[in-house]
């Protein structure tokens, strides 16, 4: 869903360090004008749930989890 | 004891997952499929299927994980989680869960864990597909994003 809004399966970013979630959170926002439907999804860093707290390193792979409908 | 986890674009095989969890030692062997449930829209087309997608090695590890977190709890002698992405049709399934345990409530309580933790948790999304080919993702009417793992 967040693919088909954004046209980008996958988006590479830099940032500062010490960085957390919600740092990418709101750099894709602003990016992709799309802050109300990134502020309903969840978050994984690394395959795992993670919050809008968690600190990033240099390498993260961050995934933007829309609810999820499996089964 | 390796379980039989499976995310595939494959049609699901029911025997082979019975088979699979089959042992001596096992009382009671509980199977759940999820099929695609014929429905209409609310300008009337019918459905067509599913189509699942899934983030891969979110979703390998979240089964995995779910496997081992019914195993602490119940004596699951084996386990077969199987998924299928891409279209399922209506009347077919797009997850076989199926457990094998000494006794009978031991398997019912397992499987539902394992599909109802699925369904809440795992990376994996579907879209309607009807009749005329137009659809959208499914949203769950009560889900929350889950939270992290305590």
């Amino acid at each position: 869903m967040v693919r088909e809004k954004t046209g980008a399966s996958e988006v590479p970013l830099e940032l500062p360090p010490g960085s957390s979630v919600a740092v990418v959170r709101d750099a894709l926002s602003r990016r992709f004008g799309i802050p109300d439907i990134l502020g309903k999804c969840a978050w994984a860093v690394n395959q795992e749930y993670a919050s809008i707290e968690t600190p990033l390193q240099d390498g993260d792979e961050i995934a933007v989890i829309p609810a999820v409908s499996g089964g | 004891m390796t379980d039989w986890i499976e995310i595939t674009s494959e049609p699901l095989n029911t025997e082979a997952a019975v088979a699979f969890v089959t042992d001596p030692a096992a009382g009671g062997i509980d199977v759940f499929l999820g099929t695609t449930r014929a429905e209409k829209s609310a300008s009337g087309q019918a459905l067509g299927a599913l189509d699942y997608e899934a983030y891969l090695e979110m979703a390998s590890r979240q089964l995995n994980d779910l496997a081992a977190a019914a195993r602490e709890r119940w004596p699951v002698i084996k386990a077969a989680i199987l998924h299928r992405v891409g279209r399922v049709r209506v009347g077919q399934p797009s997850v076989i869960i199926a457990v094998s345990t000494p006794h009978r409530a031991q398997a019912f309580e397992a499987c539902r864990f394992l599909i109802d933790e699925l369904k809440r948790d795992v990376a994996i999304w579907k879209r309607e597909v009807w009749e005329d080919g137009s659809g959208d993702w499914v949203h769950p009417p009560h889900s929350s994003p889950p939270s992290p793992a305590v």
